[in-house]
């Protein structure tokens, strides 16, 4: 009696749809190239897994930040988990504890259009990321989403109130690797933006006089040497060297 | 590893040498708990020169080591043979 019901539901159902190939095919059509592509992953480890889901999650966060702090942490109890989290929200930064073998893979790949793929694992397998000696024991990254020095000078000051639970030990500021000392002195700088109109403040002083001057000194000596040399050839006279004048 | 003799800690390593596998892996077990009345002084450095894992303990004997020299299974055995017979003493004196 059950069976013949549910024979009669799948009757009604294919009639409602159609067959699955058909629905199948249907779907597709609706679906982008891209997205289809990305189905069809050629992963080390499986496509849903753990493994391969977190190296996506820190290959986005490295082309996502241009500046990546890297910490040490001392087990973190709940309560001051939380409290640092809180405490980094407002800035606009994340703080990730990262399982290091993974991490790494995506460092080492970040060249590649898939990290976690197959051929960037054979094209990777024995290279070694400047920032991997960092990457052992417990590690976490704090990933702040724009170029500013100001939020790392805040952000530093959290970890060092947080009483040795978090040691920052390194960074990575766009592609290069910074020590400690590094970072001491980058968090003292202006931001990108303030620096930038201080450029162009110096070049518009400088604009009248000295650096126009020294921009068209190269040029105008060229000239002179050639109009020097132009007038040797005159008494001459001779059509052949006056094209090589122009 | 006991911690219950620990009553000062002082660790200062170069992250970007080996030597901080075994500085950073101490200084993790250390339990929350235990940090209450326990000093934990991390120290970074940007060279080789002055790593070291240095622990007070509650009669006063400082041990200090060397993290390039051992390894961690190494540095906890020196500590906990130290701390053990402190605990023998507490027992007898009970």
């Amino acid at each position: 009696m059950f069976r013949l019901q549910i024979s009669r539901l799948n009757t009604a159902f294919i009639g409602a749809f159609g067959t699955t190939s058909s629905r199948l095919a249907r779907f597709n059509s609706t679906t982008a190239a891209g997205v289809v592509e990305a189905v069809h992953r050629d992963t080390l480890k499986a496509v849903d897994s753990r493994k391969t889901y977190l190296v996506d999650r820190y290959s986005h966060l490295l082309q996502n930040s241009p500046i990546l702090l890297i910490l040490h942490h001392n087990n973190l109890p709940m309560a001051d988990n939380q409290k640092i989290r809180s405490e980094l929200a407002p800035l606009g930064v994340t703080l990730s504890i990262v399982k290091s073998s993974l991490f790494k893979v995506a460092l080492r790949g970040e060249g590649h259009t898939d990290p976690a793929s197959k051929s960037a694992n054979e094209e990777f397998k024995k290279v070694t990321h400047p920032l991997s000696p960092l990457l052992v024991g417990p590690t976490a990254i704090i990933s702040v989403p724009e170029m500013n020095p100001e939020t790392v000078k805040k952000v530093t000051a959290i970890i060092e109130r947080s009483k040795d639970r978090l040691v920052l030990m390194g960074a990575r500021v766009e592609s290069e690797v910074m020590t400690k000392a590094q970072i001491d002195q980058f968090k003292n700088l202006p931001t990108l933006d303030a620096l930038r109109s201080q450029l162009v403040g110096v070049l518009s002083i400088l604009g009248g006089a000295g650096l126009v001057q020294t921009l068209e000194s190269v040029g105008q000596n060229l000239f002179l040497t050639l109009q020097s040399r132009a007038k040797d050839m005159e008494p001459k006279e001779n059509p052949t060297e006056e094209v090589e004048q122009k | 590893m006991i911690t219950k003799y620990f009553t000062n800690i002082n660790v200062a390593f170069n992250p970007f040498s080996p030597a901080a596998r075994v500085a950073r892996i101490f200084i993790n077990n250390i339990p929350p708990k235990s940090r209450m009345g326990l000093k934990v002084k991390t120290t970074v450095l940007s060279s080789e020169i002055g790593q070291e894992i240095s622990v007070t303990f509650k009669d006063g004997h400082v041990i200090k080591i060397d993290p390039k020299a051992s390894d961690i299974d190494n540095v906890m055995s020196k500590l906990d043979r130290h701390s053990r017979s402190l605990k023998i003493k507490e027992d007898i004196e009970r």
